[in-house]
């Protein structure tokens, strides 16, 4: 499985924010590089569907995705498992998921609401629904905002892991240690 | 500047009804038929006990709440159905748009007067009350859809969310604090209009009717009686509806 763009282009209002981009994506770890503003947001939205492109084309179309978006975008009147359940459904695996939340620092955290976490809780969480859907590639979008160290280490440790058999596309703009078999695309 | 809440305390309503029957007794000292002009607040509660101790007045009950709850109900829910349709299609807004503003801006006496020529008198307060009903919940809910979180429904696309769960998750708990404040005015609205409508219709059996029947006969108390009726039924209704939303957002966690 390998996810192949080819020639994508976007433009907002006669200004091009995506111009002939061309990356193929094994399954493992992707990092998009680029500043802020280049159009690493852009790209990832093209290939969950949010946006149509311009010009150029994605395969294969068929490719189920996930995403932590750059927002968090949790329900905050429900806590974890809530919603963990509204967007995996079916898929939702009680066991999976606390020890899940449990390698991201987010074991004890019980029924409270996700408007009461605080950012780095919510981002965790973010990350937590999207690593526990069932995909073939994930988008994430700048994952590893608002937290601290150890809690980004321990974010990290468990995209590696996704990444093992998944296709995981890493938009960060922070310095993070990646392995050296991590793929990179500039932007 | 912090708001200081408006609540409605004990002893404010005491000196109100201190107030009432100070001035029924007085108007009772200065003409001989003063009690005519206004019963005291005892006389109306004496007359509301003695009423509720009648068959009669539980089936007047009956049949104007059966009307006017039962045109909020329907109104209700063809309000919230036509608000999802415009808040899906612009076109359905637009066509629906001048009928909401005529509703809203024509007197409630004039459509009562109308829908006697169209309607039986038996159910003009069902149709007067869903008329009352209609534009509040129609544009307070068109409005908390378009209101809703695109960014969570963008959510919900990409992790194949079915729209059961879409409308549980996300729309509901959206849409029902819009919902909560529409009802909240329009159940009072629909009681008071749909009264009006059957008093002005002479509904047959209604409480509207026997409003109209104590006004003939000078019977004051039993017009304060059916009035305090109204108002209770109102409070009651809207207590209980308002109380069954709340349950409903609470366990959706609005």
């Amino acid at each position: 499985m390998e996810l192949c763009v080819r020639n994508l282009s976007k433009s907002y209002d006669g200004r091009a924010v995506l111009e002939n981009v061309s990356f193929t994506a094994p399954v493992g770890l992707t990092r998009i590089a680029g500043n802020s503003g280049i159009g690493k947001t852009t790209l990832l939205r093209i290939l969950l569907g949010l946006e149509r492109a311009d010009g150029g084309e994605v395969a294969p179309k068929n490719l189920r995705w996930a995403a932590v978006f750059q927002e968090n975008r949790l329900i905050e009147g429900l806590d974890a498992a809530g919603n963990l359940r509204f967007a995996l459904g079916e898929a939702y695996d009680a066991s999976r998921a606390k020890a899940l939340l449990g390698a991201l620092g987010l074991g004890d955290v019980g029924e409270k609401k996700a408007r009461d976490y605080s950012g780095g809780m919510k981002r965790r969480l973010a990350l937590a629904r999207a690593l526990l859907a069932p995909c073939d590639a994930l988008t994430l979008d700048e994952p590893f905002t608002g937290l601290d160290r150890a809690s980004r280490d321990a974010a990290l440790r468990v995209v590696l892991r996704a990444a093992e058999e998944k296709i995981v596309l890493l938009a960060a703009h922070e310095t993070l240690a990646l392995p050296t078999h991590c793929g990179e695309v500039k932007l | 500047m912090k708001r200081r809440e408006q609540k409605i305390r004990a002893w404010a309503v005491v000196f109100w009804l201190f107030v009432w029957q100070a001035a029924a007794m007085l108007l009772r000292a200065l003409y001989p038929h003063g009690a005519l002009l206004l019963a005291s607040p005892l006389s109306s509660l004496a007359k509301l006990i003695s009423l509720a101790a009648t068959k009669k007045f539980w089936q007047s009950v009956g049949m104007s709440a059966t009307h006017i709850f039962g045109g909020f109900l329907l109104s209700c829910a063809l309000a919230v159905m036509l608000a999802a349709r415009s808040a899906r299609f612009r076109r359905a807004e637009e066509l629906l748009a001048p009928l909401v503003a005529v509703v809203k801006a024509v007197p409630v006496a004039s459509f009562i007067i109308l829908a006697l020529v169209w309607l039986p008198s038996r159910g003009l307060a069902f149709f007067i009350s869903a008329l009352m009903v209609f534009p509040a919940v129609y544009l307070n809910v068109l409005e908390g859809i378009k209101r809703t979180d695109a960014s969570l429904l963008e959510m919900a696309r990409v992790f194949h969310v079915p729209f059961s769960r879409t409308l549980r998750g996300i729309y509901l708990p959206q849409v029902l604090p819009y919902f909560r404040a529409a009802v909240s005015v329009a159940l009072g609205l629909c009681w008071k209009a749909g009264t009006a409508a059957e008093v002005i219709a002479l509904s047959g059996g209604t409480i509207g009717e026997r409003l109209y029947t104590a006004k003939v006969y000078f019977e004051t108390p039993d017009l304060f009686a059916w009035t305090a009726v109204i108002v209770l039924l109102s409070a009651g209704f809207e207590k209980l509806f308002l109380l069954a939303v709340d349950k409903m957002a609470e366990r959706m966690g609005a």
